[in-house]
């Protein structure tokens, strides 16, 4: 994983906006957290995507979203996936939590998964993930 | 890639020692804003790096200090 910026097109505006993200060639599709995806007004889709990972499962709705790498745009499938509040601050002094103190990495970007990854040609990938 | 963007990977480091956590716009390889995370959004950003580069190039991110994310 890496962190970088990519454009995301965002309905609100109808329009790219850059967007930090993380670069995930371990993520099959890429993911929005859902409180990006509703200022954006990218549009969950009713299907819902049944994942596992280690000890729970995971639900997630669907939706497609469209990112602009260099020339290069595409659209793509991708997951939101809700990140509590009050997983996106910093814990308080007193506050008593097993969380980290930091505020979770999907605060404030998405993940671009390995579905748009793929989609680049060498020299754009390369580009992509050297940010 | 951005001139802006190239700048802020060159210099991560020192920038997340000065502006630990917080969300720092670069225009004209400088930073020229600062904010705190919950101060601001994507949308709010996006115009801000717009104006302030007069349409031109510009970059933002956010300085985590988190370890052991990536």
């Amino acid at each position: 994983m890496t962190l970088g910026e990519i454009r995301i097109f965002a309905p609100v505006w109808n329009e790219f906006v850059d967007i930090d993200c993380v670069i995930d060639t371990g993520a099959d599709v890429c993911a929005v957290p859902a409180h990006l995806a509703a200022l954006l007004e990218i549009i969950a889709s009713d299907t819902i995507i049944h994942l596992w990972q280690v000890l729970d499962p995971v639900t997630l709705a669907e939706t497609r979203i469209r990112l602009e790498w260099e020339e290069i745009t595409r659209d793509v499938d991708a997951v939101v996936l809700d990140i509590p509040s009050e997983f996106r601050r910093w814990a308080n002094p007193a506050e008593h939590c097993t969380r980290p103190d930091e505020p979770h990495l999907l605060s404030d970007r998405i993940v671009v998964g390995e579905n748009f990854i793929s989609l680049l040609d060498d020299a754009s990938r390369h580009r992509l993930l050297e940010q | 890639m951005n001139s802006n963007r190239k700048w802020i990977e060159r210099n991560r480091k020192e920038l997340t020692e000065k502006y630990p956590n917080k969300v720092v716009v670069v225009v004209g390889q400088a930073v020229v804003r600062v904010f705190e995370p919950s101060e601001t959004d994507v949308l709010q950003i996006n115009r801000l790096g717009r104006e302030l580069s007069q349409g031109g190039e510009w970059a933002y991110t956010t300085l985590s200090t988190a370890k052991g994310l990536l």
